[in-house]
């Protein structure tokens, strides 16, 4: 798995992981905002078209943070130094599944927004924790 | 007309997130071509995750 994530990266998985979970970060704080049109909160542009793309882009995070995930585990596994962004990574992992089973069950759809706002903190932690020293060039 | 509003400013995000985070690293794409650079790209040295093995 880590000569294949090499392999497709050209040698460079940090920086591919850079730029994507950069990605990731920017459209989950971009579903907040579609989320709080969504909910009403605040009344931009109508409610459906708001949460037809909080959903359309809900689905291309979902993917691109396996991907980071699975690329991130098989270069760098779990290391002591970055314990807060490993147990970020996998909490957000934790609330992503529970997210994807509320939605697809129809059932608490209550507990969507808490459940939303909770993943948007746990990515924005794993992406603190390590790109900026990253993108700094300290780490 | 909303909805395509609401994607094309999803894409647009995705974009610039692109280029400021590859314009971060972009200093060591230059030197790829120039040589004598510590780029993140080619480096050997120890500024880059992508080193750690």
């Amino acid at each position: 798995m880590e000569d294949f994530v090499e392999s497709i990266t050209r040698g460079n998985p940090g920086s591919v992981k850079a730029v994507l979970a950069s990605v990731v970060l920017a459209l989950a704080a971009y579903q907040l905002i579609l989320a709080a049109i969504g909910y009403r909160k605040l009344p931009l542009i109508d409610a459906q078209p708001a949460f037809l793309t909080h959903r359309a882009s809900g689905d291309m995070i979902a993917v691109l943070f396996v991907v980071v995930a699975l690329m991130c585990l098989a270069v760098f596994g779990f290391e002591d130094d970055y314990a807060l962004h490993g147990w970020a990574g996998f909490g957000a992992v934790v609330v992503l599944a529970v997210k994807v089973t509320v939605i697809r069950s129809g059932k608490g759809g209550r507990a969507l927004p808490y459940l939303g706002i909770t993943l948007f903190a746990l990515l924005a932690v794993a992406w603190l924790t390590v790109t900026p020293d990253f993108l700094a060039g300290e780490d | 007309m909303q909805l395509l509003g609401s994607i094309a400013v999803a894409i647009a995000i995705i974009a610039v997130t692109i280029a400021l985070v590859t314009a971060k690293l972009g200093p060591n794409a230059e030197e790829d071509h120039g040589g004598a650079g510590k780029g993140k790209t080619e480096q050997s040295g120890h500024s880059g995750k992508d080193d750690e093995d």
